[in-house]
């Protein structure tokens, strides 16, 4: 069953504030160009999920960055070399930071339009934990250079 | 001017190993070249200590807010609490960017606020600024009084 207080005004504004964002984030960091895809990127088994969440009294927000490695390694090269790539958990790093950002762009959002979320830490999941089946309201895909897509979600949940 | 200015000892804090990595590069290279990093809050403080007490104390701290032991504005707050770190600039580097939070950073004691994500250019920018807020905190006796 979906869980959703999001009014939709709100809910209407969302998808544009993300694409806002990420577009943002990777352009201000990687000096890279994100375009946004209308079709839903297709979740592999190899993926990785980034999911931060936001949190207030009675409801909870995922927003999920389904990603590749693929995606981040051209970008992660200009800051690393390609030894300290295959021997750290640099992407994992990345992702989380991407979108603690990313989090921090729509919690100011949300709180702007009456809610009181607070942030907390993003986690690193894999592929299998959300995709076709999960109750996300909302799929915003991006296509980095016109070739590596990734998907951002999002899913409300109510507090327990 | 210019010595003095890329002379400056620089911390940056950041749980992320991307964000210390990418601030420290362009630091680096507008010139900077005491740069140090710290993984969370704690190691901040310990770090920020034991440069004071062997008298080479930091001139800038880019502190991130969410961090895991020690919140960096905690790490704020407890420097803002001794006289040792107030000729310290504090430069809150975040992803928490509604004014409510900038507003408690700044009466908290931050010098800057700086949201995520940061070029290279707004860094440059906001050190040009940090350096004059420097200069007038060293024509500035320090207070006694805590």
């Amino acid at each position: 069953m979906k869980y959703n207080t999001i009014p939709e005004n709100v809910r209407k504004e969302l998808g544009p504030v993300i694409a806002k964002g990420v577009k943002n984030i990777f352009s201000e960091l990687f000096q890279a160009n994100i375009l946004e895809q209308n079709e839903v990127h297709e979740i592999y088994n190899d993926q990785m999920v980034c999911i931060g969440r936001l949190q207030q009294n009675d409801m909870i927000i995922d927003i999920r960055f389904f990603f590749g490695r693929e995606l981040l390694h051209p970008l992660l090269l200009n800051i690393y070399s390609e030894d300290f790539l295959k021997e750290n958990n640099v992407y994992e790093d990345a992702a989380s930071e991407i979108v603690n950002i990313l989090c921090g762009q729509i919690k100011a959002f949300m709180n702007t339009n009456g809610f009181n979320l607070e942030m907390l830490s993003p986690r690193i999941g894999g592929a299998d934990e959300a995709g076709k089946d999960s109750d996300a309201f909302l799929n915003v895909g991006f296509s980095l250079n016109q070739r590596d897509g990734f998907m951002i979600d999002m899913e409300t949940k109510p507090t327990n | 001017m210019d010595y003095y200015y890329q002379s400056l000892k620089i911390l940056v804090v950041d749980d992320h190993m991307m964000m210390r990595t990418m601030v420290k590069q362009h630091l680096q290279s507008l010139g900077f070249n005491d740069v140090e990093t710290a993984n969370d809050g704690q190691e901040a403080l310990d770090e920020l200590h034991h440069a004071h007490s062997i008298g080479n104390p930091f001139n800038v701290v880019f502190l991130d807010w969410h961090m895991p032991n020690v919140e960096g504005y905690d790490v704020l707050k407890a420097c803002r609490s001794k006289n040792e770190f107030n000729h310290t600039a504090f430069i809150m580097l975040t992803a928490e960017q509604e004014e409510k939070n900038v507003l408690k950073a700044i009466q908290a004691g931050s010098t800057s606020y700086l949201v995520k994500p940061v070029s290279k250019e707004a860094i440059e920018k906001n050190m040009k600024k940090i350096f004059e807020w420097l200069k007038k905190k060293t024509s500035t006796p320090q207070s006694n009084t805590k």
